[in-house]
């Protein structure tokens, strides 16, 4: 996937905000892509232009082969009148899918992200954790080759938030998706990401693309962890 | 407001047993004392039924004109910038004031009391159903688009279910009005229903009639509003966003 130049600006109160500029990178296929950047910095915006839910004011966005994208929502964004089973298998109804077939998909994916027992529960009676769950596994379901998450832990406590990083790096490695996230934690963009696309605000821009080598699974209390997060927080800092 | 405050009201069961047992005590004690034969109930129902089908009728074309302007106005910011405005000045127009062109245009029959209650019934739908569009949450429209919800399916399941309390809401604010307006319409137009029917017992000075078919009349509406608008709204916060 090849992000060209990106641009987005929109008029607030008459006046015009620059959201982003010549926004350019490129992701490859089965990456795991994080963009980090400070509040502001049109991160959410980017992602959005991504799933084509906004189009841009300029530049461009190249997928080079035919893709399907699955988007999780910081807010969840869970259909408030449907059960977790009917939210999980919103997208396969929209095309049609049979109902036998759509329960197949559905039930497996239940068990996938840890929600048995919930099938029909309405998010209303569910926590913070678990609507993620459910908007993951929404996700999931429409089999995505792409798989865009905008600060998907941000509202949740540390701990399941950490679990549901496990959550998405043994879907990741399951499934081989490319994976794009946006976050504003600097320890969760090194824990996930092959590649960070740091960003810095007003406007949005690339400040840097940093390769991320360390060796999987992820020691987050070794050395290399914390010299990479030192010099990911300085770059944002200085921003 | 006065009409959040009933909706408030009748959600309470204990209130609605409480008027229920007050309705009917009153309803026999009267019978009792007045003898059930001055009401001719025959013609009490039938015209009751009549008025029935106008205020259903109604409703439906009501409600039919209210989601689909919803739809059409809302679909872009110029158009809603245009219509609302519109719409708020018509919703001030006093509808009684057209019965004599009804009159001319139709005759004294049925169809003029149903475009009066239209009239009544679409205000109250339609302006808590823009609202409602209002506050549907950004997310959740993004959501739809992602999983592929557009045209009739993001009619049918994203927009309704989540207009369906406005609905609701909407529908009990203009049955009530309907019932008031009807009483009033039938009179004026001359046509046979409830509210011509309780106009005659009241020419005659048939007192008794009178209170016992306005009574009859509150505890029937209020059992529709019990039984079915009730439930719908209690079912209706299953739909609501968080």
């Amino acid at each position: 996937m090849q992000a060209k130049n990106i641009g987005k600006k929109f008029t607030l109160d008459s006046q015009e905000i620059t959201a982003l500029e010549n926004v350019s990178f490129e992701i490859d296929k089965g990456e795991f892509a994080v963009v980090i950047g400070p509040s502001g910095c049109g991160k959410s915006t980017l992602l959005r232009i991504l799933a084509g839910l906004e189009s841009p004011t300029s530049g461009s966005v190249i997928w080079k082969e035919e893709k399907t994208i699955g988007f999780v929502f910081q807010s969840f964004a869970l259909f408030p009148y449907l059960t977790v089973l009917e939210n999980i298998e919103f997208g396969l109804k929209m095309k049609s899918i049979v109902k036998s077939k759509r329960h197949e998909v559905a039930k497996e994916l239940i068990k996938e992200v840890g929600l048995l027992g919930f099938e029909n529960k309405h998010p209303k009676e569910l926590s913070g954790g678990m609507k993620q769950r459910v908007g993951i596994a929404r996700a999931l379901a429409i089999s995505p080759n792409v798989l865009l998450l905008d600060e998907p832990f941000s509202s949740l406590d540390e701990f399941t938030a950490e679990n549901l990083r496990s959550l998405i790096l043994s879907i990741w490695k399951k499934r081989q998706i490319t994976i794009i996230l946006v976050t504003h934690l600097v320890e969760e963009a090194i824990e996930l990401s092959d590649k960070i696309i740091v960003m810095t605000s007003g406007p949005g821009r690339v400040k840097s693309l940093i390769e991320n080598k360390l060796k999987r699974p992820r020691n987050l209390r070794s050395k290399e962890f914390y010299s990479l997060e030192d010099k990911l927080e300085n770059l944002i800092k200085t921003s | 407001m006065r009409y959040t405050h009933n909706i408030k009201t009748i959600r309470k069961r204990k209130h609605v047993v409480k008027i229920s047992v007050i309705f009917t005590i009153l309803l026999v004690a009267l019978i009792l004392i007045l003898g059930f034969t001055t009401l001719d109930a025959k013609q009490f129902f039938l015209g009751f039924l009549e008025s029935f089908w106008r205020v259903i009728v109604a409703y439906l074309v009501a409600i039919s004109i209210a989601i689909f302007t919803t739809i059409i106005i809302t679909s872009t910011t110029t158009l809603e910038s245009i219509f609302i405005p519109i719409l708020d000045a018509l919703q001030s127009f006093p509808s009684f004031a057209l019965f004599p062109l009804l009159i001319v245009w139709f005759g004294r029959n049925s169809i003029d009391v149903i475009i009066i209650l239209v009239l009544e019934m679409v205000w109250p739908i339609l302006f808590t159903l823009l609202s409602a569009q209002k506050q549907i949450k950004t997310d959740l429209m993004e959501a739809s688009k992602i999983f592929g919800a557009g045209g009739i399916n993001y009619f049918l399941y994203v927009l309704l279910p989540l207009l369906f309390p406005a609905i609701v809401t909407g529908s009990i604010v203009a049955w009530g009005e309907a019932w008031e307006t009807i009483i009033a319409a039938e009179i004026i137009v001359n046509v046979t229903g409830v509210g011509n029917y309780l106009s005659t017992a009241g020419n005659n000075n048939q007192t008794g009639v009178l209170v016992i078919g306005i009574l009859l009349l509150l505890l029937i509406l209020f059992i529709i509003n019990k039984y079915i608008w009730l439930s719908l709204l209690n079912m209706s916060t299953k739909y609501q966003q968080e």
